[in-house]
């Protein structure tokens, strides 16, 4: 894995950490942590607003509707590789 | 080496960096920002104490003129499902112009301006300048040491004193596992800023309502104007450039905002359900980028001081922008905060002082929660209920808090509110009609009775709201609507009784 990679999804972790007010630390976020499952991070459908804005304003991604979004916003991995897929 | 380093220059880090540099220049501060520019935030209504921080401890009287707007009080709007006629909506506000000043205010712009001030005042600044890591004095025996990324160059700073003013990143508080949510009040917030909103105060209003547009005399639109539902409530703040802050925080437990589109298609979705937001969000569009939503918005940090650090404004914690109270509180945390760390910086022993701030911080912050908000979406969409809690809970606010903050400035911004036995009593007298209130509500939901006084009240106060125990006549209003309301609810069946509801499922697993 590459470091740009690594350190994409460290920026995704700690954009969450601050844009969710989540109670842990970026490092505590495992990479294939499901975003919406109680037993991953737990998110509700409004951080799921937040998550869509933040994305597309802190690193440029658009996800235009709900299935975009669905597909997205599973973990940091699948974050990360739609917004390196992006570029 | 500097004295002190503060992460964030906002609001609270700007005030902190100023305050330090006025009562000891010789200081060497160093503010570490992380944006280029400020984001909007919430909270750009004022309410009297943060006011007066702003105009009498920081004296930018004559900058808030001329950027920003002045707020004539907070004004509430009711209607009933079935009403489509703005008119027919009960309100609750006041009839002449307000006593104190209180201002409407673009967050990005006032911290930018506190932000410039401190650095020309003598502030170092980073910016931008991310902190990747902090080590705390505990481990060396010294010093605060942080590691900062400034552009592409790392750099080491050190101090005796760190100052966590960052906000709802709330850096340091989640670094020592010090965050906690508070799981009993789990309400959500979404905002977004509009333009070619209409206006109360309007020739369009003037001519379609004549008699309504001429029934108070100040200015409804320079209001914070709430639109007011069971389990929710709406702000609506204009600003100087025109733009309009509208916002909708709700209790998910009690009710669910429209579900479609984006943040500000479903605010627009909502105000238009309210006959005074149809009226002013009908040809409203939404400024782009500029749209928020939180997820369980209050939290709260357990310690917010010790050997060398202190946590100040929302990074400490932050609980509901119903009465517009979080720049009350920053202003009081940044300035006890800074009392202490100047007197240290003297050479003075704070240990008390220090562990003082822990302890008001937690008192007052629970003390406010139950006063204030416990439950209080409950009745939050009864049109009586709440003129009754407008009354007394203003009432209490500018006996208390306003009428001591303008007395004694220094004193009063060096403790957090609502302490000693003035600020117990008054705190138990407050949670004791809230509990009745929600009490009552609930029995008028149990029974199909809510939003009965919603519709066809103007409740226009006209006695203005002063910081003198002159408003107690108001607080004497306040009772008799309650206790008005109490004799109606005793018509009504008694409640039975609920097993009590977890806070929020998924969220609270995570906090846990």
């Amino acid at each position: 894995m590459s470091v740009n990679t690594d350190e994409l999804k460290r920026q995704i972790k700690e954009m969450m950490v601050t844009e969710l007010m989540l109670p842990q630390i970026a490092d505590e976020i495992a990479d294939d942590a499901a975003i919406f499952r109680p037993d991953g991070l737990g998110l509700d459908s409004v951080d799921a607003l937040q998550l869509v804005v933040a994305l597309e304003k802190k690193f440029g991604l658009k996800l235009p509707d709900a299935d975009a979004a669905r597909n997205v916003l599973r973990d940091v991995n699948s974050i990360a590789s739609a917004i390196g897929s992006k570029t | 080496m500097h004295d002190v380093i503060i992460i964030g220059g906002a609001f609270s880090g700007a005030s902190m960096g100023l305050l330090i540099k006025r009562a000891r220049p010789e200081a060497r501060v160093l503010i570490i920002e992380r944006s280029v520019e400020f984001d909007r935030k919430v909270g750009e209504s004022t309410s009297e104490v943060a006011a007066c921080f702003l105009t009498r401890v920081l004296h930018l009287s004559q900058y808030l003129h001329q950027h920003h707007l002045t707020k004539q009080g907070l004004r509430m709007w009711f209607t009933t499902p079935e009403n489509d006629c703005l008119t027919r909506c009960s309100e609750v506000g006041a009839y002449y112009q307000t006593r104190l000043p209180t201002f409407q205010l673009d967050r990005a712009l006032l911290d930018e301006h506190l932000l410039a001030l401190a650095h020309k005042e003598g502030c170092e600044l980073w910016r931008p300048a991310k902190v990747e890591e902090i080590t705390l004095a505990e481990a060396d025996g010294q010093t605060q040491r942080l590691r900062v990324k400034v552009g592409d160059e790392t750099r080491e700073a050190t101090a005796s004193w760190l100052v966590d003013a960052s906000g709802k990143a709330a850096v340091l508080s989640r670094k020592l596992g010090l965050w906690k949510r508070l799981e009993t009040h789990p309400t959500n917030s979404l905002w977004a800023r509009f333009r070619d909103v209409r206006d109360l105060d309007g020739h369009d209003m003037a001519v379609r309502h004549p008699e309504f547009a001429a029934g108070v005399r100040c200015s409804r639109t320079l209001a914070t104007n709430h639109l007011m539902g069971r389990g929710w409530w709406c702000w609506i703040i204009p600003l100087k450039n025109g733009d309009v802050s509208f916002g909708l925080t709700y209790d998910p437990r009690v009710f669910q905002p429209p579900k479609e589109g984006t943040i500000s298609d479903r605010l627009l979705a909502h105000a238009r359900q309210h006959p005074i937001g149809r009226f002013l969000f009908e040809n409203a569009s939404a400024v782009e980028n500029d749209s928020r939503a939180y997820s369980h918005l209050p939290y709260y940090s357990e310690q917010v001081a010790d050997e060398g650090w202190a946590i100040v404004g929302d990074a400490a914690g932050f609980m509901d922008p119903l009465y517009s109270q979080g720049l009350d509180y920053c202003s009081h945390s940044v300035y006890t905060a800074h009392k202490f760390i100047v007197r240290a910086l003297e050479g003075e022993d704070v240990v008390v002082a220090r562990d003082a701030y822990n302890e008001q911080f937690r008192d007052s912050y629970f003390r406010w929660y139950q006063s204030l908000y416990d439950n209080k979406y409950a009745y939050l969409g009864e049109a009586d209920l709440m003129y009754a809690a407008f009354l007394m809970d203003l009432a209490c606010y500018f006996i208390g808090p306003v009428r001591l903050v303008y007395e004694n400035p220094d004193m009063e911004f060096s403790i957090m509110p609502y302490q000693g036995t003035g600020g117990a009593i008054f705190a138990r007298f407050m949670t004791f009609y809230n509990r009745r209130l929600v009490h009552i509500a609930k029995k008028r939901h149990a029974a199909g009775a809510d939003g009965l006084q919603n519709l066809g009240n103007r409740w226009l106060i006209k006695q203005g709201f002063i910081p003198t125990f002159k408003v107690l006549t108001l607080l004497r209003m306040g009772m008799k609507v309650w206790l008005k309301a109490e004799w109606s609810a005793m018509f009504l069946p008694a409640l039975k009784p609920v097993p009590p509801v977890e806070a929020v499922a998924g969220k609270a697993a995570v906090a846990s």
